[in-house]
Formats: structure tokens, C-alpha cells, sequence
């Protein structure tokens, strides 16, 4: 450990107990409490990365988590921010995309060939010769790219959790904790928030030898630790502000969405780079970087350094770090020389030189790593080299504001201090301290006083009124800290490898925007976001387009303000799921279950062999009895005076000649006649109904007929009872015989004919039976209370045991529907189906004096475009037909099939297709263009394929079996 | 035992629980005693419900239940947590208490559609969630505010993504009743099984919980 400082009172680490890792095969020692980055540096480290495009060398820019320069990955995990993550020990760490180790990465020859890849060369290249494009493609993925994902690795899901309070402090440095301070007392409950897993922000590197700053910090985190209203959440970052002020929050333990009633933004800033040649090699940092390794992680991370000066922080910092015990030799003051002579005294007062007036003109590196700086100053603007390890740069901030911005606040770019200030913020936003344009510590924890005081007076509480301060009329932020250089390689963005060139070669080519920039140069858009960029940027394009720097704006900052790792958003997996009363039941006998939106239903009862578990159930159901759960239909109950009017204007049809305890097919379609959905509607009274509706749609129905209602002032109590109703289908020639064991009712055709409806005890439940049929067969549902579902089936599985009962699953339901040439929405239908199309005209009484859609269907009606026709396949072959397979007529688009299977019935592959109403004459046959590209011809048959006289599920005796 | 309904989620328990029978449904029994210091998941399906709707329902109710909650979700307490909780306009939840008595009447008038009065079954899963400190486990699962809960409200929110009832019980101790769809109540009830298990709690069955509440001899 060559660069560790003396142990001093703060510090973040352990020196009791050691951390060992490896680092691109070596061995490194920190101490507990070091993050990657500063153990490494402890040790002698200064390369820690290499760059995204060049692949050039790079060390700590920020130590904190505002850039993504030591981007590092292990066995487990990638893209980890080794300025931020703890030291692990064991772990085994490399820089990420290298090719051959980070000191000898041969991905750095593609230096050689920066004067092709200017800005944007990816738009420009790669097109032609057009086969050569995937070569390219595989190259740049490789070459470029931030760590590799190890898909084997084990997955980590954190929870996602909520929490309410009346005042969120984000940020817990000097104006944050003011805040917390502030409302400690107030009976408010508060909730303060910090991306460091310590409190006190600068308070521990930038004022650590201030008296009354370390005061001021103990007393506001006693009285923030004593308080039982306040919440505390360190190592909690903001990733995204949301509507009601809502804030995500994410921290060690995954992701907390805060619920606030006020919000308190204290997030600081982030401190600028200077741009100048070579300013991205290791060795040069921002001052504030070395301050913070200095005093939180006791590192020097230089042996001795310049500090380049355009502001008073500057100075404040350099004095800092010499009382670390850090050797400064220089400021270097880029600054105003008309005010220099005033912030610098108390340098040259501790012995610091100061050269003022001065410009950057370079750094020198040897071996990749920073070796001197090169500046000119005095009136000659002499080059002057200076051999130094370290080149802090403090020359000015960008407050930290993305929160802000997606607040809905307006932030204006202020010309006295240099940088952008909110200036408008939504009701319930508070911004405080370095965000708000507030520099000096007394007046950032003034400031922070001042937001709370305005927090508790907006939620109706008082706590003592604090004003606030008055911003500085001077600048924090240097104008234009950037020095062109004849050889370039002045970084803007490091994410990126965006110099200044660059941006001037987008400029020429027209894209002289900040966000056109933007997204050709791609400044910005590296996982810094931004951070340590954007404002150089503009700064830059103002200049070339000879404009203020108010004048330029900014880009929209969205969420997140830091990446998040996916399996934080994700959460704990959590995915519902609707299991139908006989869930058990289907699992216990190997079903095939399946996903049905969201409901679990079973294809078929034999998972091994699918195909033939179909065929077999499907001839259950044609020659004796079968069961299939149709629980997941939706079921709602209507009730009340008005329910007539409501269902005559919702459907179609008619309901006037519908007779109680009688049922009926209906279908609805909205305003522009497209079918919406079916189901079947049964009648127990003139004001109550009970009406099924599709799987998926049933709640959109029940919120649709509400909507009517309510529209009309009908009066109909409307109830969905989708849930609470479970739906068995007793079907086949022998499904009579069954129900008849089960039940205390006469369930012959003269006392039960086809579409009626009873109430009914069936094996002790109360229960609704409708005599309808999907499968083209005898056959009953059976509505039953949800929770005694199970059990009535397990009565009908017994007393059918004597006729050979068996369940059947959807995919022999829906062969058999096939056969009988029944529609299923959504599937034989599409958003533009009109109810003409699909042989239901029959169902549309346009004579009604109004109902949904009925003008478009009256236009529709006589236009007759499309056909839904039956068809079976007139040739074998191993290529099957597919549903969406399109029908093609001379070289045109007339079709699609929408339902096809193989049908033992009609010993041939049958199907429902729509097409142009011209073709769908009977015995026609049409092309199908097959998934492989050959066609596969179809003749049209009249529909059903299977009892056109629906002699069968009228059937009062079991009729000999057709199949 | 001869129950016709069982609870969703009876499948879910594992040994050494039984099967018993409350309220005409098949349920797991013979869990552990619940500790009141700890997190607890109990399946109390089987408390008796009913659907009262139409624009007589709230006469019906003022003739069978003696009071009709005001507003939406407001809850009329009937004792011993049997309650009547208004879930629509013209819509009336009745939860029975769990000696049986509470309600009675409502509970089991027959099924009937009329005089403007729907009378149905009314089919749930229900859950009880005891514990000194129920928010961890809340802020999980829904986004809603737990602080909104009151012993006299109905709260319809979403837990987990399911659509659920929740109500505040105050006596012995603090608690909450989960109530949700039979289609959600294995994904919910296996969710927060692992949740409360994750919190050092245990699931345990009814007749435990009656013991903890004291009302069913």
C-alpha cells in the first residue's frame, strides 16, 4: 500500500481488517471499507481502464459515481463503477473490453485508424459493399461495447418496494442535511436520501478542517439520528422522478419508490473538467476526486500535483489537500487575472505557488500515464512544463439538476455564475445548496434551511422561517475552460471519446443544435449521461454557433440520472397468474397447462405426446362424454329495470323475443362495426340477465356495459362474476345420461330443449345450466359457485365413469369448433371484422332504432369485402399449412387463413380463412403460400365440416357416432 | 367431513396440516400457534360472505343488518368481524363474524332477483396477516399507502397486481384481512407465504387463528 495517508479521524475505511483481491491478475490489498478504485490507486495503480472507442488509458476522472471511467467487471458481474463498489474479497476484477489485459489491450491499434472514425463515420460507412455489412457488424460489436454479460451467471432480483412520507430530502450534504435539520422537530415525517453510504457530502473532503462546518454536521446528524419522524437512507441514489412526486430511489437492498408530499432536491453538482490535449490520461482529476480519495479512503493519489484554478473552489481545495498532507506544487489560474491575486492568497500564504494568467496547452504522458502539464502564461505566453503525477482540475459545476428537469422545472442558464440554476419549480419542488446556485457553505445550509422552512409551510406545518440566501455575483464556474490543442485529443465527453474536433466536424455538417449534437456526436449519451460532458458541449457549440450559452439550451434529461442493473428494476419475480377452480385438478392428471393471457389453462391431458392426447379426447367428445373447464369465460350478472335497454343497445341483436330461462347467441361490435366480442346471453327474468363473455375480454365487456349504462342513466346493477363463477363443459352424446345421475331436475329435450337455461342442484351445488353448445355436440356448462367447482367436477368425473368420461383440453375444444365452423374472436376475427364477413349477419338487426355501430353496420353491409370461408387441403404434404399462412390470387394479397387442423371428421387438414368475397364461391380453389414459399392448394367447402343439420346437439338420444 | 367447497389455496398447505371443515368449506387445520410478536399467514376462506346488489339493496340490508354503510367502501360493523362493506352503488359485501351468529340471517337467505334485490354467493379467498410490523411486507406488494388503512374502510387496491380487498382488524391486536379472487388466491397466498417466511414468520392455519381471536368455541 504505497499511497495510503496517515489514519485520520472520518475516514471511510477499516483499517483493522483487509480486503484481498485480484485486479487484472494481481493480487491488491485495501482495507475494508475501499472501493475498488482507491485500493487500487493505494497500491500503486493509475491505469485502472481503457476508453470505449480507442481504447485509450484511463484512471479516475470524478471518484465518485458522475463518470464511467474505470468500468470494470468480475466472474459474476459486469459494468461495475469501481469508484463506487466496495472492494470484494476474492474477487478476481479486469477492466472491461479489452482485448488481451488492460497494459497490452491490443484494441488500442484502433488509435491508428482515429483519422477514419471521425464523428459519425458509422452513418457514412459500412453500407456498401452490402454482404460485407455483417463482417463490420460482428467487428465494431466486438471492438466496442462496455463489458460482456454472463448469461450463465447467477440472476440477483432485489426487492421493489414503497414508501410514503410527507418530505423527501434527496441529498445529504450541507444543504441537506440543513433541511433534515430543519424538520427534525417538525412532526412532519421525512425521509433523506444520499447516493454515499455516508452522510455530509463535502462536508468530509471539502471542510474537513472547518470548524464550524464539522459542528454544524454532528449537531444536524444527532438531531437527524435522535428523531423518530426521520428516516434516513444512505447509499440510496435518485434514479428518476415521477408523477405526485414520486422518486425512485435506489440502494444496496434494490428499489424504493418514495411517495412524497414535498420533495427537497439537495443533490449538489457535479464538478466540470477542464478540456485540454491529453486531459483524459490517468493522473488527471478532478480536484474534487482527490480530495474525496484523500480524505474518505486516506489515498494520495499523486505524488505531487497541479491544480488547474478557474475558480475559488480551487484554492479551497488545493489547501485542503496540502493539509492532507498531499503535495500541491502548483495553481495553475485560468481564471480572471483581475480577481486572482484575491482568491489566492491564502495559498501563497501556505506556500503554494500560483501562476496566474495562465493557459493549458497540454499534458505530457509517458507510458499512457500523465508526466507534466505544459501551460503558458506571463505576457509572453511562454510554454512552460510542469513534471508533475497528478492535474487536478476545479474549474467550475454543473448542479446536479436532472431531478429537476423531470420535475417539470425550468432551469435557465444564469450569466453571472457561469452555470444553469432552476428557476421555476412545480408546487412541492424545493431545490437547495449546489443545485440551486449556492456555492459558499453558509449559504448552501441557509439555503437548505430556507427549503424547509418553505416544505413545511406548503404541507400546512411550521418550523422556524428561514429566508433565502442571495446567490453570488460571481462566478463558480469558468466561462470556457477549454484550450483547442494543433494535435488534438482534447476529451469533452470520456464516455464517448469525443473531442473537440469532433464536435466541430458535426458542427460543419450541420448539426448545429444541441440536440442534432447530440445525437450524431453522441455526447452525452455514455453512462455518465452527460454528467462531466454536456455543459463543455454547449459551451463549445456556442462558441461555434457565436452564441450565448443561454442561448444554446440544454438536452432533456430523462430517467435514470445513473444506470440501474436490471435485475434491480425487475424486482422479486413476481408474476400473476389465474388459475381456474380445477387448477389442481389439470396438474394432478399431467396436463399440458398453458398460458392463456393471464389465465392457466390446459391444452391438452398428456404433456408427453401432445398430438395424440388431442385426437384421443377429441374422440371422447364425439362418441361419449367429455369435460373441458371453461372457467375462464367472463360471466356477468345484470340486474335491474333497464337491462333490456342496455343489452339491445351493447349487442346487436334482439332481445325481445328472447323467452325467460331461454338463452341466446350474442355478439357486440363498437362504433365503427368491427366485432368486439361474443358470448351467450341467458334470460331469467325480465330485469335480470347473465351474460358470458370472451376469456380475455370479460372485464373490458363489464366496463363497457358500465359505460353505457352510466351514459344512458339506465338503471342496471352490472356485475362481473367472471371470478367467482367457475364453468364446466359436459359435452357429447352421453353427457345427458351424466348430468341426469347429478341433478334433481328433468333434464330431457322436452323439459331442457337446445339454448335453454335452468337452475339446478348438480351433485349438491347450486348451479346454472345452459344447454348451448361450442364443440357441436350434446352438451351443458355448468356454472357453479368458484369454490365448489372442484368438487362438482370430481362428481361429474364419477358418475360419468360409466360412460368412459375424460376431460378435454383447449386443443381438442378447439378442433371441434373447427368442425362445427364456430368462430373464435380474435383468432378468425381481426380489429377490422365486421359481423357480414363472418357469416353472423344473421345476429344484426338493423332494424333496431339504435345500438353501438349500428350506421356503420348499415354502410357495411352492402359492401361485402370479405368472407370467411371453410376450405380442406386438396394435396398432402410434409409442409403444413399455418394459421396467418396468406391466400394469394394472381401475385395479390386475397387472404389469410385464420384456423387450420387436421380433421379426423373429414379425414383431411381443414380450415376458416378470410378472403375477397369474389373467391369464396363453393369448390373454388385457392392458392396458399406456405411458410417454406411454395403454395399449397385449397378448396372452399360450405360450412360446418361436421353435422350441417345440428342434428347432434339437439339430439334427444345419443346418435351413432359420426366420427 | 363432506364439505362441497374448499378453499383455494387448501392444497398449498403442506404437512403435518389437516383438513377441518368451517362454514360448510373444507380448510387446513392444526397449524401452529401464532405468536403475535411474529409474522403470520393465515387462510381464513371459509368466513362466510354474501352479495347483496340492486337499488333495494340497501333497504334489504337496513331489514337484515340493521345498518347500510354511507359511502363507497365505508364499512358497517356487525362484531365479532362480521361487517357490511359497500363495494359499488348498488352493491353490498356481507362478511360474517367468526361465531357464527354475526349476520346470520343475511348470510343465508336463499338466493333470489327480486323486489330490486340480487342475493348471491359471493366466492373469495380470504387471507388474515398478523405481525408486529406489517409495512415491510406492504411496501413490497402494493404501492398503495399503508396509513390509509382504517378499521372502518374498505381499501381496494392492488396487491402484487391482483385486485384485492384489504381491512383493517383492530381487536385482539392489530391485523389485516386480505380478501382477493379465487383465480389470484394460489399466486397471492404462495407469494406472501414466501414473503412472510422471508420475515421470520410462518403460515399457519384457522383454527390457530381463531384461538388468537377468541370467538369460536
Amino acid at each position: 500500500m504505497t499511497r495510503r495517508l496517515p489514519p485520520r479521524t472520518g475516514e471511510w475505511i477499516d483499517r483493522n481488517e483487509k480486503v484481498s483481491f485480484h485486479f487484472e491478475g494481481e493480487r491488491v490489498v485495501g482495507f475494508k471499507g475501499d472501493v475498488v478504485s482507491s485500493a487500487l490507486l493505494a497500491s500503486g495503480h493509475r491505469t485502472l481502464a481503457r476508453s470505449f472507442k480507442y481504447h485509450r488509458p484511463r484512471g479516475v476522472l470524478s471518484f465518485a459515481n458522475h463518470d464511467a471511467n474505470v468500468l470494470l467487471e468480475h466472474d459474476a458481474r459486469t459494468h461495475i463503477r469501481g469508484d463506487v463498489e466496495l472492494a470484494e474479497n476474492g474477487r478476481r476484477y479486469r477492466a472491461v473490453n479489452t482485448w488481451g489485459g488492460l497494459k497490452f489491450d491490443r484494441w488500442q491499434l484502433i488509435r491508428l485508424l482515429a483519422p477514419f472514425l471521425p464523428v459519425g463515420f458509422y452513418y457514412k460507412a459500412f453500407y456498401r459493399p452490402r454482404f460485407l455489412f455483417p463482417l463490420w457488424e460482428r467487428l465494431i460489436r466486438r471492438a466496442a461495447g462496455l463489458g460482456r454479460v454472463d448469461f450463465n451467471a447467477s440472476t440477483e432480483r432485489q426487492p421493489r418496494r414503497h414508501d410514503y412520507c410527507d418530505v423527501l430530502i434527496i441529498g445529504a450534504g450541507a444543504a441537506g442535511l440543513a433541511a433534515a435539520h430543519a424538520l427534525a422537530d417538525s412532526g412532519l415525517t421525512v425521509m433523506v436520501s444520499d447516493e454515499n453510504p455516508r452522510f455530509g457530502g463535502s462536508l468530509d473532503y471539502l471542510h474537513s478542517n472547518d470548524d464550524h462546518a464539522q459542528a454544524f454536521k454532528h449537531e444536524a446528524l444527532q438531531a437527524i439520528e435522535t428523531s423518530t419522524t426521520v428516516k434516513t437512507l444512505p447509499g440510496y441514489f435518485a434514479a428518476g422522478y415521477y408523477a405526485d412526486n414520486s422518486v425512485a430511489l435506489v440502494g444496496p437492498d434494490g428499489v424504493l419508490y418514495v411517495h412524497a408530499r414535498t420533495v427537497i432536491v439537495a443533490t449538489g453538482a457535479y464538478e466540470q473538467p477542464a478540456v485540454f490535449r491529453n486531459n483524459d490520461a490517468p493522473g488527471v482529476m478532478l480536484a474534487s476526486a482527490a480530495a474525496r480519495l484523500a480524505y474518505r479512503y486516506a489515498v494520495a493519489p499523486f505524488e505531487n500535483a497541479c491544480v488547474i484554478a478557474g475558480n475559488d473552489d480551487a484554492y479551497t481545495t488545493a489547501l485542503e489537500l496540502q493539509h492532507a498532507g498531499l503535495s500541491i506544487s502548483a495553481v495553475i489560474d485560468i481564471g480572471d487575472p483581475a480577481t486572482c491575486a484575491s482568491r489566492a492568497a491564502a495559498a501563497i500564504a501556505a506556500g503554494i505557488q500560483v501562476i496566474p494568467n495562465a493557459e493549458i496547452s497540454h499534458a505530457d504522458t509517458r507510458r499512457g500515464e500523465l508526466a507534466a502539464i505544459v501551460i503558458r502564461c506571463g505576457t509572453e505566453r511562454a510554454e512552460q512544463r510542469i513534471e508533475c503525477d497528478g492535474v487536478l482540475m476545479s474549474v467550475g459545476w454543473v448542479p446536479a439538476a436532472g431531478l429537476l428537469y423531470q420535475a417539470g422545472g425550468k432551469i435557465d442558464y444564469d450569466d453571472v455564475l457561469q452555470q444553469v440554476v432552476p428557476t421555476t419549480l412545480p408546487d412541492g419542488v424545493f431545490a437547495a445548496g449546489r443545485v440551486n446556485g449556492f456555492h459558499e457553505l453558509s449559504a448552501r445550509v441557509a439555503d437548505g434551511r430556507a427549503a424547509a422552512s418553505e416544505a413545511s409551510t406548503y404541507l400546512g406545518s411550521t418550523v422556524a422561517r428561514a429566508n433565502r440566501p442571495s446567490r453570488a455575483q460571481h462566478a463558480h464556474s469558468h466561462a470556457y475552460p477549454i484550450s483547442r490543442h494543433a494535435r488534438g485529443n482534447e476529451f469533452v465527453d470520456f464516455d464517448e471519446d469525443i473531442v473537440v474536433g469532433d464536435l466541430e466536424t458535426a458542427w460543419r455538417e450541420g448539426f448545429d443544435s444541441v440536440e442534432l449534437m447530440k445525437r450524431y456526436s453522441t455526447i452525452g449519451m455514455g453512462p455518465s449521461q452527460g454528467k462531466t460532458s454536456n455543459m463543455n458541449g454547449v459551451r463549445v457549440l456556442a462558441r461555434l454557433n457565436d452564441q450565448a450559452v443561454g442561448a444554446i439550451g440544454v438536452t432533456t434529461t430523462r430517467p435514470f440520472t445513473h444506470p440501474i442493473a436490471m435485475g434491480k428494476l425487475a424486482g422479486r419475480r413476481i408474476r400473476r397468474q389465474w388459475r381456474t377452480p380445477m387448477h389442481t385438478f389439470h396438474t394432478d392428471h399431467h396436463a399440458d397447462v398453458t398460458e392463456a393471457g393471464t389465465w392457466l389453462r390446459p391444452m391438452s391431458y398428456a404433456a408427453a405426446s401432445p398430438a395424440s392426447a388431442v385426437h384421443r379426447e377429441y374422440r371422447q367428445v364425439r362418441e361419449a362424454v367429455g369435460v373441458i373447464d371453461v372457467s375462464t369465460l367472463g360471466k356477468i350478472e345484470l340486474f335491474g329495470r333497464d337491462v333490456i335497454a342496455l343489452l339491445e343497445y351493447a349487442y346487436t341483436c334482439s332481445f325481445d323475443k328472447l323467452a325467460p330461462h331461454m338463452s341466446r347467441y350474442i355478439f357486440m361490435v363498437d362504433s365503427s362495426g368491427s366485432l368486439v366480442d361474443d358470448g351467450v346471453a341467458a334470460r331469467f327474468s325480465d330485469e335480470h340477465f347473465y351474460i358470458t363473455a370472451t376469456s380475455s375480454h370479460a372485464q373490458t365487456v363489464v366496463r363497457q356495459l358500465q359505460l353505457f349504462a352510466d351514459q344512458l342513466a339506465l338503471e342496471v346493477t352490472i356485475i362481473d362474476r367472471t371470478f367467482q363463477v367457475g364453468a364446466i363443459n359436459l359435452a357429447g352424446p352421453r353427457s345427458r345420461e351424466v348430468l341426469e345421475r347429478l341433478t334433481d331436475i328433468d333434464v330431457s329435450d322436452a323439459a331442457f330443449p337446445y339454448l335453454a337455461v335452468r337452475g339446478a342442484t348438480v351433485a349438491g351445488v347450486s348451479t346454472r345450466l345452459l344447454r348451448v353448445g361450442f364443440v357441436g355436440e350434446l352438451g351443458y356448462e355448468i356454472h357453479a359457485p368458484a369454490n365448489s367447482c372442484i368438487a362438482l367436477w370430481q362428481a361429474l368425473m364419477e358418475a360419468g365413469d360409466e360412460f368412459g368420461i375424460a376431460p378435454f383440453g383447449v386443443a381438442a375444444q378447439r378442433l371441434l369448433r373447427l368442425e362445427k365452423g364456430h368462430l373464435i374472436f380474435g383468432q378468425d376475427t381481426d380489429g377490422m371484422t365486421n359481423p357480414f364477413e363472418v357469416n353472423l349477419g344473421w345476429g344484426v338487426r338493423l332494424g333496431k332504432e339504435r345500438f353501438v355501430g349500428k350506421h356503420a353496420l348499415e354502410v357495411l353491409k352492402p359492401r361485402d369485402a370479405r368472407k370467411l370461408i371453410g376450405f380442406e387441403r386438396v394435396e398432402e404434404s410434409d409442409e403444413p399449412l399455418r394459421e396467418c399462412n396468406l391466400i394469394i390470387e394472381r401475385g395479390g394479397l386475397v387472404g389469410r387463413v385464420t384456423s387450420v387442423e387436421y380433421s379426423p371428421h373429414r379425414g383431411c387438414v381443414i380450415g376458416l380463412a378470410s378472403v375477397s368475397s369474389e373467391l369464396s364461391t363453393s369448390a373454388r380453389v385457392l392458392q396458399v403460400l406456405l411458410s417454406n414459399g411454395e403454395y399449397a392448394p385449397v378448396k372452399v367447402v360450405e360450412l360446418p365440416f361436421y353435422d350441417p343439420g345440428n342434428t347432434r346437439q339437439q339430439a334427444e338420444k345419443p346418435p351413432a357416432a359420426q366420427a | 367431513m363432506n364439505a362441497r367447497r374448499h378453499s383455494p389455496v387448501l392444497d398449498l398447505y403442506a404437512h403435518p396440516t389437516e383438513r377441518g371443515e368451517y362454514f360448510d368449506m373444507s380448510v387446513a387445520v392444526g397449524g401452529q400457534d401464532i405468536d403475535p410478536a411474529r409474522l403470520a399467514l393465515i387462510d381464513i376462506s371459509p368466513v362466510p360472505k354474501r352479495l347483496v346488489a340492486g337499488v333495494g339493496a340497501a333497504g334489504w340490508l337496513m331489514q337484515h343488518c340493521g345498518e347500510v354503510p354511507k359511502d363507497l367502501f365505508d364499512c358497517a360493523d356487525a362484531g365479532a368481524g362480521g361487517t357490511v362493506v359497500r363495494l359499488h352503488y348498488t352493491q353490498y359485501l356481507i362478511v360474517g363474524g367468526l361465531d357464527g351468529e354475526c349476520l346470520r340471517t343475511a348470510l343465508t337467505a336463499d338466493d333470489s332477483a327480486t323486489d330490486g334485490v340480487l342475493l348471491l354467493p359471493y366466492e373469495c379467498a380470504e387471507f388474515a396477516l398478523l405481525g408486529a410490523d406489517l409495512d415491510p411486507l406492504f411496501n413490497e406488494l402494493s404501492a398503495c399507502n399503508p396509513a390509509l388503512l382504517q378499521a372502518d374502510r374498505w381499501l381496494a387496491t392492488r396487491f402484487a397486481h391482483a385486485e384485492v380487498g384489504l381491512r383493517l382488524i383492530t381487536v385482539p391486536q392489530p391485523h389485516l384481512r386480505v380478501v382477493c379472487s379465487p383465480a389470484d388466491a394460489r399466486f397471492l397466498f404462495e407469494l406472501l407465504s414466501t414473503l412472510v417466511a422471508e420475515h421470520g414468520g410462518l403460515t399457519t392455519t384457522l383454527d390457530a387463528y381463531i384461538r388468537l381471536i377468541g370467538v369460536m368455541t
